[in-house]
Formats: C-alpha cells, sequence, structure tokens
C-alpha cells in the first residue's frame, strides 16, 4: 500500500522528523506538523487519511487535537502514541475515536502494520522484505 | 540471540546516549530468525534506551562511544557490548551474526565511505 497521507504531530522534532522519514521509505505520503496549530493548518493542505498523535507529555492536547481534527474531518483515522504514564489518557483516546494506541518507545512495524489495518488492509509487515 | 543496534543514517550510531532509533533482529550462526524491527525512541535518553535493551531481553549490544556506567551496567547484566563500532548497521549485523564482529572495528563500509 503505497501513497496513503499520514500527518504526525506531537513530539520532539527529531522524533517526528525521523518518523516521517521512515514512513516515506514505506511509500507514505507523510508530513509533521511541529504543534496543534500547524496540525490543524495542515489538514486543509495535507488531507490526511491517517493521523499519528503524540502523547508524549501533554496527553490531553492530543486528546484536543484529536477532537478538532474530527471535526474538520470525521473520517480520519487518528493513532495515538503512548508515552510513560499515558495509559490512561490513552483509553479516553480510544472512547474518544482514535483507532489504536501504540506505547513509546515506537516499533515501526507495528505502526504500519496498524496503518494497515484501520484503512482496511490486513497484510502484515511481516509478509514483507525488511527495508532499513 | 537477541541483537540491538543504535542506529544514525543507516549507520552505528556513533554515541549510545545519542541514539532515538536502533535495529533489534534474533539469530545467530549467520542467520536471521524473523524480521528486523526498527524501534524509533521519542528522544534521546541512554536510560530509556536502557531500559529498552532490558525490557526486550537483549543478549548483544552494537553501538559507537558508550559512556563507562551503561557499559559496565549492559556487562553486569550479562549483556555482550561490541561499542565503538564504525560503520554501516548492516554490515555490522551481518558481522555479529556470523561472530566476526570485535569492539572497536571500523567495518568496510566505513572505510569505503558508504
Amino acid at each position: 500500500m503505497t501513497g496513503v497521507r499520514v500527518l504526525i504531530s506531537g513530539g520532539e522534532a527529531e522524533f517526528t522528523g525521523l518518523l516521517v522519514d521512515r514512513l516515506r521509505s514505506w511509500g507514505y505520503e507523510a508530513a509533521a506538523a511541529s504543534d496543534a496549530d500547524e496540525a490543524l493548518a495542515m489538514q486543509a493542505t495535507v488531507q490526511p487519511e491517517v493521523a499519528i498523535l503524540s502523547m508524549q507529555g501533554r496527553p490531553t492536547h492530543a486528546l484536543e487535537l484529536m477532537r478538532l481534527l474530527h471535526a474538520a474531518d470525521p473520517a480520519l483515522k487518528v493513532i495515538l502514541l503512548l508515552g510513560r504514564g499515558a495509559a490512561i489518557a490513552g483509553v479516553r483516546g480510544m472512547e474518544q475515536g482514535a483507532v489504536d494506541c501504540l506505547p513509546l518507545p515506537l516499533d515501526l512495524g507495528t505502526l504500519i502494520d496498524s496503518i494497515r489495518k484501520v484503512r482496511g488492509n490486513s497484510q502484515s509487515i511481516a509478509s514483507d522484505d525488511f527495508e532499513s | 540471540m537477541n541483537i540491538l543496534i543504535t542506529v544514525q543514517d543507516h549507520s552505528v550510531a556513533p554515541r549510545f546516549d545519542q541514539a532515538t532509533e536502533v535495529l533489534i533482529a534474533t539469530g545467530e550462526a549467520g542467520r536471521l530468525d524473523g524480521q528486523v524491527r526498527t524501534i524509533i525512541l521519542p528522544h534521546r535518553s541512554a536510560e530509556d534506551l536502557s531500559d529498552l535493551i532490558v525490557k526486550e531481553d537483549i543478549d548483544c549490544l552494537v553501538c559507537g562511544g558508550i559512556e563507562d556506567s551503561f557499559y559496565r551496567f549492559f556487562k553486569w547484566k550479562k549483556i555482550r557490548v561490541y561499542d565503538g563500532v564504525i560503520g554501516a548497521h548492516a554490515e555490522a549485523l551481518s558481522l555479529v551474526l556470523s561472530g566476526e564482529l570485535r569492539p572497536g572495528m571500523v567495518l568496510d563500509s566505513a572505510r569505503a565511505g558508504v
């Protein structure tokens, strides 16, 4: 599956930048926003199908951003990344419409499997060749 | 044998405490068992990286420079540490699987500037 538009927000710039690079190497059209305002602005231009929101540090900010993104596009699939101690906020996020919660540090293969699943393609990354 | 390699830009990360990406692989005798997993850390932290190494039950760590306290911690945990390795992570993985990797090794990929 290639060309899926993915918007990443939250977390340190080095983390989001690395994640953009790795997702692009797998064929995704990934872009990162540095904060919630930029994420909302990019929603109109990027028109993401999947949003990956880090709850590292400020989980309530990620939930508020998810609410605003869903207000503009109810079909947007949101995957939350849970930092240490964010389990309760993660459960709240699932109740509020997130399609998956993944722990940090982030296993890239697990993330790609999750994106494929929420996009309706259940083929596991385990059947693909490893890309460095 | 569970192997973890700290990575930066497709090479072994020059400093353990600065790595934000790692590869985890399982295998030995020159063969990989299963997939190589890529793990991305949310920020630079030698402590968090050490937690990951223990949690993943790593037997063998391949890295660049590493602070002495962490080196001693991993030795105490009976984790083999190949530190000071310079070169492409794919070559490092191949060499550790075949038992040819040594601490401080400058790999062919580094000599060739790959």
